[in-house]
Order: structure tokens, then sequence, then C-alpha cells
């Protein structure tokens, strides 16, 4: 099959993950000017990526990286659209996912719920609202299975 | 989750590599999302343009992620401030 010229270049993907625990928001020192983006702390970057075509007869990198605890396989048809994301993962649960435009790919995700000793300094309306959007996320969570 | 503990696999549909190379894996996490904010940022008014070569050798990622990131931190911002005028003028 030739190459058809209509098709869009392959733009690289970009891919962040965003950790929705809790946890992020007790940590948070806030304060200092800063962006929106980096107020919360659960903000990952995965910029390993490979890319595989599927019309290509190339191997598929199949060696078992001891090191890699984490993958997202995210599928694209041929104008390159995102169909599917997911993230195979023990310490991250996916959410849900949005892609901008530019192959930017958002993956809302959850690690674990922990019970941080901080948590008791926090004032009640605080833990209220802590305790309501962990249910949510257990709710999300629920969702998923 | 890092680049060294995570990997991503782009899968696509229907098409050949068609000469296109892996871009290099390279390390980015927070701490440097707001080093790029705060150089960004403050970038001062007099250069009309952005090195986009040198913050690249600066951060040690590839150009294209530079720019694609500093465009969606610039973005969320500038949609933040739209947010908040809004509020102000509905508030007036």
């Amino acid at each position: 099959m030739s190459s058809e010229t209509n098709l869009p270049a392959v733009e690289p993907f970009t891919v962040t993950v965003v950790d929705r625990n809790v946890k992020h928001q007790i940590e948070n020192g806030a304060g200092e000017e800063g962006h929106p983006d980096h107020e919360l702390q659960g903000v990952m970057f995965a910029t390993n990526v490979k890319y595989i075509f599927e019309d290509d007869e190339e191997p598929l990198p199949e060696q078992e990286d001891p090191a890699i605890e984490n993958v997202v396989i995210i599928e694209a048809d041929e104008s390159l659209r995102v169909t599917q994301v997911e993230l195979i993962s023990d310490q991250f649960k996916q959410l849900g996912f949005e892609v901008h435009d530019g192959n930017e790919v958002s993956i809302d995700a959850l690690s674990r719920f922990e019970t941080p000793r901080q948590l008791g300094s926090l004032p009640l309306e605080k833990l209220v609202q802590l305790y309501k959007l962990q249910n949510d996320q257990l709710h999300s969570l629920f969702n998923t299975l | 989750m890092n680049s060294e503990n995570t990997i991503v696999y782009v899968r696509v549909a229907g098409r050949v590599r068609d000469g296109f190379l892996d871009p290099p894996k390279f390390h980015w996490d927070l701490e440097r999302d707001k080093s790029l904010w705060s150089s960004v940022s403050k970038l001062d008014n007099t250069k009309k343009t952005i090195d986009w070569k040198r913050l690249s050798r600066e951060f040690k990622a590839p150009e294209h992620f530079i720019r694609k990131r500093s465009y969606t931190l610039f973005a969320k911002h500038l949609k933040l401030l739209e947010r908040q005028i809004e509020a102000k003028t509905r508030s007036l």
C-alpha cells in the first residue's frame, strides 16, 4: 500500500497524567504566585513515548523492562484522532481522559487513598470537603468497573 | 510516574511509519514545568520572539514539547484570567 498524501504528518503526542488524590491538596504548600496547573502536586508527565504503526510489519517491542510500572496505550486512527486511551498500572487507576488539539492527551487518574497524619490538623470544613470529594472519586472508580 | 517507570504506546491504525522517528525519551516533572512557566511568563517584552532552541537545550527536552507545554500553560492561564474578569465585571 502506498502512503497517501492527504494524511496529516505525525505530530508527537504529549501525555500528562493528573493524580486527583486529595493528598495532593494537603501537601500543597500554596501561597507563592504560580500557575493554576502547579497548585496541585499531582501532575505527572509520561515522556517515554513509542509509536506502533499497524500497517508496518515492525516487530512489537516486547522486551520486558523490569523498571516499567505503568503503561499507557493510546489508540489512534489513520488521521491520528484518538479513539481510546488506557492506563495499565497497579498504583494508578484511570478515571477518564481528555484529548486536546495538537495530540495532547490528559489522563485523570487516582492513586491509592491515604490517611496522612497532617489530615488531623486541618479545619473541619476542609475535612468535610475532602470527604465529599473522596466519595465522588469512589463513585467514579465504581463506574469504571 | 515518570519517563523511567512509565511507557506510552501510541498505536496508529492503517498507517506506515513513513520515516517518522520516535522522539527520544526525556525527563519532565512538576519542578521543571514550574521553572519553564517562570521562564516563559517572565520573558521581557523587548524580545519579540522566544528562543525555543535555547529553552529546549536549557531544559533538555525536545522543542516540540517545550512549545506545546508553554502553549498549554499560557492558554490555561488566559482562560483563568478571562473567568476572573467576567466574575469581576458581573459584580460591578
